[in-house]
């Protein structure tokens, strides 16, 4: 039987059913010439990697995923052919470049076996490695098996690889589930095994075999890679090689799932990718080279490398493809400056001997103190403008010591160098550090001196002394680093610039300023001419620096006053026009209109607990962010001259410190977590940088713009490392999505002013992000349809459900779930959006769309049942117990100021909430504890209004895991006295009207059709069943019901009734997406009419994108948008009949 | 890493430590039982895949209560991984798709055959979701396989698949050694997982060539697609705690 080969068509079928796109897992990628090619679910997508542009998207295996494409070697340049396999089917198809790609399928085959490689012997035919150990040789012209051969060890293996070109010369790497890797000849039918490598300790997921260096690579369940040497005793003669294992690599947090491996004259690198998202290179000793973050942390489940351009792609569970250069991985400087001065001291003597022409007038010379005398063996030079006021006895008591020290002529203060004894020195610690914008580092010690260092010397130059400025100072430096400010306690700012030329330090003091006659609490330069100071009584002043022929003056323009509070001084400000933002450390955000008052304009009281660490705006979009202790980044825009809040999201560091606005990476933010510094994309969400440096409590300074420069102090010294910032750029191919399933689905529709439609999808996933994206074209052979407009990550836990209403139309406002797209009018349209979840957490978000890009976006309330994690951790109330989950929401909205949201919970709670669009909060207006299981889903349906009484009656329906479904009548009441519900009171029954069984257990889906005073309510079960159940309102019961038993293979996770036609979709885990037919005259009935294999595994519903054009999007581990193409299936029904005919006749 | 939201503290994961079981998967074994009665008159018991020993431990509490020592049933456990022993469970170390392990056990049965075979095995859970579905096949035709070598003729099999895009092969599989097959998801098995059991009833007895056939899922006839499908039966009492509950 083995021989026979089981040939046969890809047996699904689809006639019925055309895909028009899909975004899920990239499982295959792979260089071809200046092309890459990556299996996406089913769809093969060719990307050009000179335009990063896709080039263009053809279904290959289809409901199949695409595990690997194999290219035959020798073929023309014109044109070639490559096997394309996936799970246990694969195409053969003809590959012609023709300035662009074209890919052709000549012929699909099923095999019986999981296909692990596949390789071309010749131009006629394949050997593929199978899943149970053993190896078929394929004909391409009579699609045949032409031989089988099995290895002894008979067992299920993980990962395969065929090495050679011939049946004769090919030799089989395989890594088993056993831990072993077993490398054997197809020499028999049952052939021997050459070699078992032992040394992994879990399944291995990739075996990896590199000619150049005879080198094994394989990666494993146990977080390893392993790097084996073959040594051939005759060339190429496996059987008597010797293999041992040379390297045991563990840099992976999980395990491991491909490596790539990259060999010539240029780059010798193996790569490694894994389920912790990181991307690794290491030498073949085992040295790692790179490692780096990738698809949001999701899994990277394809790697492929080209060698000659240095380059790497990966795809990943995320759904994006990136693509990463090797080249420039190893260009990161680094360097400590030491605070000894021993070293350095020979020098400084050097350069200030004793200069007879120095001017030594006492008179405006100043003179060390008698404190700091004491400690200094030998005096700094310094001159007449930065000087202590020193007396004349002091003068006279340090005289003698001046004879070892030059003095510059300048007019200006500062220190060209200077001699100290070390002892002096040693006294002194580093305070703080700014980095200019030369590229050098300026460093201010506790006693008042300041000093400079160009980042790759190991040396420090004295550039200036000011007794006023020892023990309080702060060093503050401009927006573009030219400028540095020094603050005294006494009230006095020194404004310094930055005049270093290559390879030199030199600062000058252009101006002094005494601001008050008190401390200066905080200093903050809003841009090169501005900075803000703040001195007691919460005074904060503007500061102008301006340049007046040669020398700069400081005027003070604006100035408005900090509320009160108990630390009342900024620790950040930023200026956009004359709009000032700025925080506190109690962590208080301000905003100010400078031109309208000198009073706050809005206050947003302790937003960010523990402080504000950051505040930036960006001046292209009137946008602004703000960090803080609390670990959050807020995003904010300036509305009408009102700062309002539009998200908020966790940060993956635990003190941020600095934002940036980086030209190439984006917004970029700046923290520490424990002893490590972190450099974060807030556009990729992910971590660029992790470094260990000691922790945020050091003195530090950080800039960004070619290059991303660190400095800290630790051990008494300034460690500084530079980055390329083309380090942390990598090209993404297509954008990443969910990085897990999507639980819900929710569309809305927008209308451009020209009457174009759009599709906003909103999907909420397990991976706790809400995404908001926009289909522009429904057409799968179109480059690019689906772009992704916003992903929210406010959500702690899960998103399971979603719900939408239009929402700023009175009008509209009754019909929730509006899905007639006549309805709405060109121009920006308000969308509410209810999502709900894990943890018990349920937020509403204003969304406004203009066509289809994202206007406006605001979370308007979040409510946790059992509070937030802040108010929980103070009032210790947590008792362990897991938190009830929200399994379904559905909103009604009687006004704004009456949105009522129902929710189902695991804990089999009904909880109704009530929303006002005036206080912004959530609210629980009802529970009803009626249900003793988990309530899976919940509907509510208005059945009538009474406009004079304003009294709206309600349809709710709940289901539960226990197969039962509950009809419950709701009713809202105008009552103008209850406040809380602004106009609005909700009756809430203990009981429901009546209830009946549909399912054995859980009732996963389901939806609901009116017909006059019935409705049909079809659900979809645990039970693989579906049920039609037919009841009418006023006689409170049940009057028929239909169960189609085994209508899927799994559970029933979806199912829709169309609008104009008596059908049903449904969907289920079985990845199938069935069109039925259903009657509900005398009898109810179901009849199948067809069916499509989606490639989306895990499927957790299905919506409808467009009820009128048949079209439906299925989620689940990605989503895919399938066309129900009636007027075929009409053309195939109405041929069969006519068939038919005759034959009844 | 991906920020993990799922609740890993359920009431079954609660009930488990609370009731010293070894994993929350004994209550699926337990609730399979409460509804089908299939350890009645069961003296002779094969665990495959035993490890951690959860469906063991349930084996020998139920089988074995309130029983004599010479009364007892015999409970054999097979696992490639070695586990810490459980009172009155036999253990062997070995590989199910190898014909010592069919020895082994028949030897431990003093030459007869079992009455009840379980199987709560799974591969190595990768993610992805349609090799997981296929190895997890792979697994169930090898549990069938050593099956049709240890199970008396009228003997039941209980064994843990994956619902995936083709479960109705694996099905059809089933039906062909056994009078009835039932598909079935205890309430105590989440929800969301895509897990069910495929509980068999009155196995028909080993074929004459079978012992010759390789233990492979290749040489299990392929069934013809119009198969009948097995039944989906909800089981438990519907007061029975399910997964998703959370009080």
């Amino acid at each position: 039987m083995a021989a026979e080969a089981q040939v046969s068509e890809v047996p699904i079928e689809r006639r019925f059913f055309k895909s028009l796109f899909s975004r899920c897992r990239v499982s295959c990628v792979k260089f071809l010439d200046h092309f890459i090619i990556a299996g996406v679910g089913d769809v093969l997508h060719i990307y050009n990697i000179n335009t990063k542009k896709i080039e263009s998207k053809k279904q290959i295996l289809q409901g199949q995923n695409i595990y690997g494409i194999t290219f035959l070697e020798d073929s023309s340049e014109v044109s070639s052919r490559a096997i394309i396999w996936g799970g246990k089917e694969f195409s053969m198809v003809s590959v012609s470049f023709n300035g662009t790609i074209n890919v052709t399928v000549i012929d699909t085959w099923l095999d019986n076996i999981w296909i692990w490689d596949v390789k071309w012997f010749d131009a006629n035919s394949f050997l593929t490695v199978g899943m149970n150990n053993s190896v078929t040789l394929w004909k391409c012209s009579s699609k045949s098996k032409e031989s089988i051969a099995y290895c002894e060890d008979q067992c299920i293996v993980y990962s395969g690889k065929i090495i050679g070109a011939s049946w004769t010369t090919c030799v089989i790497l395989v890594g088993t589930v056993m831990q072993n890797i077993l490398i054997w000849k197809p020499t028999d039918a049952i052939s021997p095994t050459l070699f078992t490598l032992k040394g992994h300790k879990g399944a291995i997921f990739s075996v990896n075999y590199c000619p150049k260096s005879n080198l094994i690579v394989s990666t494993s369940d146990d977080r390893t890679v392993r790097f084996w040497k073959v040594n051939f005793k005759t060339e190429n003669d496996w059987t008597t090689a010797n293999i041992a294992l040379t390297s045991t690599i563990f840099g992976h947090t999980a395990r491991v799932w491909q490596s790539a491996i990259l060999n010539d004259s240029k780059n010798k690198n193996i790569i490694s990718v894994g389920e912790d998202g990181m991307l690794c290179a290491w030498t073949e000793k085992g040295e790692n080279t790179m490692r780096k973050e990738a698809h949001q942390g999701a899994s990277i489940c394809a790697v492929d490398v080209n060698a000659s351009a240095g380059l790497i792609v990966t795809g990943g569970a995320d759904g994006g493809l990136c693509l990463w250069s090797v080249t420039n991985t190893s260009e990161v400087e680094t360097n400590h400056i030491d605070f000894n001065f021993d070293s350095c001291l020979a020098d400084i003597h050097e350069i200030n001997k004793p200069q007879q022409s120095a001017k030594c007038d006492t008179s405006e010379s100043v003179i060390l103190g008698k404190e700091l005398s004491k400690e200094f063996n030998s005096l700094s030079p310094f001159s007449s403008l930065s000087v202590c006021r020193a007396t004349s006895e002091e003068t006279s008591a340090s005289s003698d010591l001046l004879k070892n020290f030059s003095m510059t002529n300048s007019t200006n203060s500062l220190l060209d160098g200077c001699a100290f004894c070390p002892s002096a020195f040693r006294c002194s610690n580093l305070k703080s550090l700014v980095l200019v914008k030369s590229g050098n580092v300026i460093a201010s010690l506790d006693k008042g001196f300041l000093l400079g260092s160009s980042l790759n010397s190991v040396k420090w130059k004295l550039l200036f002394y000011d007794r006023r400025f020892s023990n309080y100072h702060l060093l503050s430096v401009s927006t573009s680093r030219k400028f540095v400010s020094l603050a005294s306690i006494c009230g006095t700012v020194l404004l310094f610039q930055d005049n270093s030329s290559y390879g030199t330090v030199k600062i000058t003091l252009l101006s002094e300023v005494q601001i008050s006659s008190s401390k200066i609490f905080s200093i903050h330069w809003l841009s090169d001419e501005i900075f803000v100071t703040c001195v007691a009584e919460g005074l904060l002043e503007l500061w102008h620096r301006i340049d007046e022929n040669d020398s700069t003056v400081v005027e003070r323009h604006e100035e408005c006053v900090l509320p009160a509070s108990k630390e009342r001084w900024l620790t950040c400000a930023s200026l956009s026009g004359l709009h000032l933002l700025c925080g506190d450390r109690i962590g208080s955000i301000y905003f100010y209109n400078l031109e309208t008052s000198m009073n706050v304009s809005q206050t947003f009281k302790k937003i960010h607990q523990g402080g504000v660490c950051d505040v930036r705006w960006n001046e292209e979009t009137g946008e602004a962010y703000s960090i803080g202790r609390d670990g959050y980044i807020r995003h904010w825009t300036k509305n009408d001259d009102k700062l309002e809040l539009l998200l908020t999201e966790k940060l993956p560091i635990k003190w941020p410190t600095r934002i940036f606005l980086n030209q190439t990476l984006g917004i970029i933010v700046h923290g520490f977590t424990a002893n490590q510094v972190i450099v974060w994309s807030y556009n990729e969400r992910k971590i660029l940088l992790r470094e260990e440096c000691g922790g945020g409590h050091r003195s530090w300074d950080c800039i960004l713009n070619e290059k991303l420069v660190l400095v800290w102090i630790k051990d008494k010294s300034v460690h500084v490392k530079c980055y390329p910032v083309d380090n942390f750029s990598n090209s993404v191919l297509l954008e990443g999505f969910h990085c897990k399933e999507i639980n819900s689905l929710t569309v809305c529709k927008t209308i451009s002013e020209d009457g174009e439609h759009f599709d906003i999808l909103l999907t909420g996933s397990e991976d706790t992000t809400l995404r908001i994206s926009s289909i522009t074209s429904l057409n799968l052979d179109s480059q690019s349809n689906f772009f992704d407009q916003c992903v929210v990550r406010s959500h702690v836990s899960s998103i399971r459900a979603l719900a939408s209403i239009t929402w700023g139309r009175e009008e509209t406002l009754n019909n929730q779930h509006s899905e007639d797209s006549t309805t709405f009018s060109s121009g920006n349209i308000e969308y509410l959006i209810v999502s709900a979840g894990g943890r018990a957490q349920i937020k509403v978000t204003s969304l406004t769309m203009a066509a289809s890009k994202i206007k406006k976006m605001v979370e308007l309330a979040s409510h946790m049942l059992r509070g937030d994690d802040r108010s929980r951790r103070t009032e210790k109330q947590d008792s362990g117990e897991p938190e009830a989950r929200y399994m379904a929401v559905d909103v009604v909205c009687l006004s704004r100021r009456a949105v009522f949201i129902f929710t189902a919970c695991s804990d089999g709670v009904i909880r109704i909430f009530h929303f006002s669009d005036d206080s912004r909060k959530i609210s629980v207006v009802a529970e009803i504890y009626y249900h003793e299981a988990c309530i899976l889903g919940i509907r509510i349906k208005q059945i009538n209004k009474d406009d004079q009484k304003k009294v709206f009656r309600f349809l709710m329906l709940t289901m539960t895991t226990e197969g039962i479904v509950a009809v419950w009548e709701i009713v809202a009441k105008s009552s103008s006295m209850d406040k809380l519900s602004c106009g609005y009171t909700i009756q809430s029954p203990t009981t429901p009207l009546f209830t009946f069984h549909a399912h054995q257990s859980g009732i996963n889906s389901h939806d609901l059709q009116p017909l006059g005073d019935a409705f049909i309510l079809a659900t979809g079960g645990d039970d693989t069943a579906i049920t039609l159940s037919y009841f009418l309102l006023d006689e409170k019961c049940l009057v028929k019901q239909f169960t189609f038993d085994c209508a899927h293979e799994a559970q029933v996770s979806g199912i829709l009734f169309c609008r104009d036609n008596p059908w049903i979709f449904t969907t289920s885990t079985d990845q199938r997406i069935i069109l039925w037919a259903y009657t509900y005259g005398t009898n109810l009935s179901l009849q199948y009419v067809a069916e499509y294999q989606s490639v989306i595994a895990d499927i957790h519903g299905l919506s409808f994108l467009d009820p009128f054009k048949y079209t439906v999007c299925v989620y689940g581990c990605g989503l895919e948008l399938v066309t129900f193409e009636k007027e075929i299936y009409m053309n195939s029904v109405r041929k069969e009949e006519e068939s038919l005919s005759p034959l009844q006749e | 890493m991906v920020k993990c939201s799922k609740d890993k503290r359920d009431i079954y994961y609660r009930l488990a430590k609370d009731e010293g079981w070894r994993a929350r998967s004994a209550f699926k074994l337990i609730q399979i039982d409460e509804r089908f009665n299939l350890f009645a008159g069961v003296q002779k018991v094969v665990d495959l895949c035993a490890a951690p020993g959860s469906w063991s431990q349930v084996l020998a509490a139920r089988l074995n209560k309130n029983k004599e020592k010479n009364d007892c049933a015999k409970i054999v456990a097979v696992d490639l991984q070695a586990m810490a022993p459980i009172p009155g469970v036999i253990q062997i170390q070995g590989d199910i798709t190898q014909a010592k392990t069919i020895s082994d056990i028949i030897f431990q049965f003093n030459g007869e055959r079992a009455d009840l075979i379980v199987c709560d095995g799974a591969p190595d859970v990768t993610g992805i979701h349609d090799l997981d579905v296929y190895s997890q096949s792979q697994l169930l035709a090898s549990a069938l396989n050593i099956t049709r070598h240890l199970l008396k003729q009228g003997g039941n099999f209980v064994a843990k698949m994956f619902h995936g895009a083709d479960t109705s092969l694996i099905r059809s599989q089933f039906n062909l050694f056994f009078q009835t097959v039932v598909i079935h998801k205890p309430p105590s098995s989440r929800a969301s997982s895509i897990e069910a059991f495929a509980i068999c009833f009155n196995f028909k007895g080993t074929g004459s060539n079978s012992e010759s056939e390789n233990l492979d899922s290749s040489s299990l006839v392929t069934p013809v697609a119009d198969q009948q499908l097995a039944r989906y039966l909800q089981c438990g009492d519907l007061n029975a705690l399910l997964a998703s509950s959370t009080t």
